[in-house]
């Protein structure tokens, strides 16, 4: 997909992360929201690769 | 549970994404020109916003996404968020209403960008909203179930209601209407915040939803405020119609 650049794989990323931080947060499910956030957390550092490997889609 | 430190945590990447893209926003990119703006949600702060938006779009145009598709992925999200404030999850929550204001936005985006907007399009877009945007507060219902803040709810659901209607029958008689302080973008953003702030603040303060049940009665409020305001400018405009 490489119209998302760096910066939709950034975004996606920040998004998925807040959702398994919402998890860790206000339910006892630690397990699921740990991976929800290691997703999170691996397409962001990819849309960071993206963007430093001139990807980035501007912003 | 209370996370006190992993809520610190996800406030400061909450202030560190709004700290760049405030930069961003300084720096006077992007080109707001074209963007609509209101008085709480200027043209510029939605240009920034859209922006962030530009490679889904494009994805979706080039994947033949059809808009009606992504209406339709709204008014799921709407049942994810109304899943979510009913089993507690205030802070995921937040963030699906955000999510489910961008599909909102999305939709219209690609209709322009692709095959092109239609007017059935966006006769089912309007009323796909109403339905997203009842679900949603379902779930708050539902968390607020005993109490007082249940009315609170209620009046934000009519609130919300009064206003799209006051627009639509106001167009229906020939007249514009796009005023209002809490229009649907600020509703969306409002009970987002609220929602995520409200989580953070419980985990860091402690309180049993303070910071939401404060979201809630400010949306109650402004909603029917926001109502009222248009039933006193579509009435002022009719009435100089019927002396013209």
């Amino acid at each position: 997909m490489p119209e998302l650049h760096g910066k939709g794989w950034r975004v996606a990323g920040y998004f998925i992360w807040m959702l398994g931080a919402g998890v860790v947060l206000d339910s006892g499910a630690l397990g699921a929201g740990l991976m929800i956030l290691t997703v999170g957390g691996a397409l962001f550092g990819h849309g960071v690769v993206q963007s430093m490997r001139g990807a980035g889609g501007g912003g | 549970m209370s996370r006190p430190l992993f809520a610190l945590f996800n406030l400061g990447l909450i202030v560190g994404a709004a700290t760049l893209g405030m930069r961003f926003y300084l720096q006077g990119a992007p080109d707001s020109s074209t963007v609509k703006g209101s008085r709480y949600l200027s043209s510029r702060v939605r240009a920034w916003y859209f922006t962030n938006l530009d490679p889904f779009k494009t994805l979706f145009v080039r994947l033949g996404v059809r808009p009606i598709a992504l209406t339709y992925a709204q008014v799921a999200a709407s049942f994810a968020v109304a899943a979510a404030y009913a089993g507690g999850l205030v802070f995921c929550a937040g963030w699906l209403v955000l999510f489910a204001g961008t599909l909102d936005i999305l939709d219209g985006k690609v209709a322009r960008g692709g095959e092109g907007a239609s007017v059935r399009g966006a006769f089912l877009d309007s009323v796909m909203d109403r339905y997203a945007e009842f679900v949603s507060y379902v779930g708050l219902i539902v968390l607020f179930a005993h109490g007082w803040r249940v009315w609170a709810v209620l009046l934000a659901i009519l609130g919300g209601f009064m206003v799209s209607y006051a627009r639509a029958r106001a167009e229906g008689l020939g007249v514009r209407c796009e005023i209002g302080m809490l229009q649907r973008p600020e509703r969306y953003v409002l009970l987002g915040f609220g929602s995520i702030f409200g989580s953070i603040s419980g985990h860091l303060l402690g309180g049993d939803h303070v910071l939401l049940t404060i979201t809630i009665v400010l949306l109650a409020v402004l909603a029917n405020l926001t109502a009222v305001q248009r039933i006193v400018y579509v009435s002022r405009a009719l009435a100089g119609a019927s002396h013209a």
